[in-house]
């Protein structure tokens, strides 16, 4: 029996849009969401009228979001609206997906923003709370106990760690929208102290503010915009809920399950793939994440990114967009957008030559996994 | 969580923290130990538990030394490091590592005990014992 999905290529992106990525003083989560959202249109070159669904998301720093906001902000009546808690870039594209999918809506608005920079300042890093922990502990210190256990199964070393942010900035130095675009090199890594002892802060994202919005359709009335249609060809999650109940909460061998589905399900290898967008909360996410997904074998990302093969001009680019660590934290949304960028062939200097196939990869720390691909034809 | 109820089961656990007993709930009808506290059992979802003292006995699953610092007006920090830590009884569960601070391995073996007297910073302290001690199951 084909494991081909029957939705594969049911759907495409048409539109995306971003805000200025940084700091946004005075603005509220969903005023970002809202102006993203009318970038996308605009990218999309269509009315709110148009607009018959409505994805949005909480904040991470636990703003509105809620989709009777945003439609009562944007001033929509639509036929179809949800809000997800945990709505990464993702999982919030999987239920517009399915939604056009039923039939539910037509052309969907996908829209998150947060201020949590404005809000909470630089790092994520509440050290008391870390030191009181009792229930969640923040980035910062999962990042460090993930890259001492890559240390502890493969002898990763710092130097192999550091060139995940050494390629993810010379990506940034490429793309106007990122935040952080200096290059650095792997002795200004070596030369930063810890944040969290085996990480430097090189290796986390600090908070940024902004906002990011994606649209999508059907694919038959995708021909009818004016972009070059996306057409996403494959979603699968997987998840963990049980949390803590489970033995593996840091290694997440259980990523493999979603790899498995969405190349199945997409009928797409991965050597076909062109470029890979992971989000990337902390740099150990990226290692682990091209191991789970097959990309390279186990204990070899670290290596394999050292060697720079991830980075600008290598085989397997990486978070072309400099992901969370470079570009901006915004939960794998400028993820997806950079992933339209790519496959549009709008990317100038950092335009990957010929992008064709591209694939998301996404986590909730140990409880949730997700992957898109998505495609365009010729 | 600020603004939610702390359900029962979880604070019998903090409680008994504070009076530096470790414990947990133990299924009455399936054996499985519960973490965290729970209302029922997440393999059988039996609503029946006895709770049980544990061992402490557990293993360094992984860890990271956070650099001291201050935050806001709660003063200085000392440094300390952060144990993820399997109790042999299979609680996975997150502490400090006070004993020895340097020299760490994942795999090293370690005894837990409650942190007491503070209630927000009611939490288990680990130390480093000897890989022969206490009995694995």
């Amino acid at each position: 029996m084909s494991l081909i999905s029957p939705l594969r290529g049911a759907v495409a992106i048409v539109g995306v849009g971003a805000t200025k990525q940084g700091r946004h003083p005075g603005k509220t989560s969903d005023d970002l969401a809202v102006e993203a959202a009318k970038s996308a249109l605009t990218d999309a070159g269509i009315t709110k009228k148009q607009v018959d669904g409505l994805i949005s998301c909480r904040a991470s720093n636990g703003g509105s979001g809620d989709d009777t906001v945003i439609g009562q902000l944007l001033g929509l009546n639509v036929a179809y609206s949800a809000s997800l808690t945990y709505g990464s870039c993702n999982f919030s594209i999987h239920v517009a997906t399915l939604a056009i999918a039923s039939g539910m809506a037509q052309t969907v608005l996908v829209t998150y923003g947060t201020n949590q920079g404005s809000l909470w300042g630089k790092f994520p890093t509440k050290i008391d709370e870390v030191r009181a922990y009792n229930g969640s502990i923040p980035i910062p210190a999962w990042t460090a106990l993930m890259f001492q256990r890559q240390r502890h199964l493969y002898n990763m070393t710092e130097e192999e760690l550091g060139s995940v942010t050494v390629a993810q900035r010379l990506w940034a130095s490429l793309n106007p929208l990122a935040v952080r675009r200096e290059p650095i090199t792997i002795d200004d890594y070596l030369a930063a102290p810890f944040l969290i002892d085996p990480i430097r802060s090189f290796d986390v994202c600090p908070y940024d503010d902004g906002g990011a919005a994606v649209i999508i359709t059907s694919t038959d009335r995708a021909k009818h915009f004016r972009n070059r249609p996306v057409s996403i060809l494959g979603i699968t999650q997987t998840t963990e809920l049980r949390g803590l109940q489970n033995r593996d909460n840091i290694d997440r061998a259980w990523m493999k399950k979603v790899a498995d589905g969405v190349f199945s399900v997409a009928d797409v290898s991965r050597a076909d793939i062109d470029l890979v967008s992971i989000q990337d909360p902390g740099s150990p996410w990226v290692v682990q994440m091209l191991e789970h997904f097959g990309f390279v074998g186990p204990g070899e990302g670290g290596p394999f990114i050292a060697e720079g093969h991830t980075a600008p001009g290598g085989k397997l680019p990486v978070n072309t967009s400099g992901g969370h660590l470079a570009e901006s934290y915004m939960w794998g949304w400028l993820h997806i957008v950079e992933i339209v960028r790519q496959l549009r062939g709008h990317c100038g200097q950092r335009q990957v030559p010929g992008a064709r196939l591209a694939i998301h990869c996404s986590t909730r720390l140990n409880l949730k996994g997700a992957a898109t691909i998505c495609g365009v034809t010729e | 969580m600020a603004g939610d109820a702390v359900s029962r089961s979880q604070a019998t656990h903090y409680q008994a923290l504070l009076d530096e007993r470790i414990e947990f709930q133990r299924c009455s009808q399936c054996g499985y130990m519960r973490w965290p506290p729970a209302v029922v059992c997440p393999e059988c979802l039996s609503d029946m538990a006895e709770w049980e003292v544990v061992s402490g006995y557990g293993q360094i699953w992984s860890f990271a030394v956070g650099v001291g610092r201050s935050s806001g007006d709660r003063g200085i920090v000392a440094e300390y490091v952060l144990g993820a830590v399997v109790l042999d009884e299979g609680p996975f569960v997150f502490g400090r590592i006070v004993e020895p601070t340097a020299g760490l391995a994942i795999g090293d073996r370690v005894r837990a005990e409650a942190a007491g007297s503070v209630p927000e910073m009611c939490v288990l302290r680990f130390r480093v014992v000897d890989l022969q001690e206490g009995s694995a199951p």
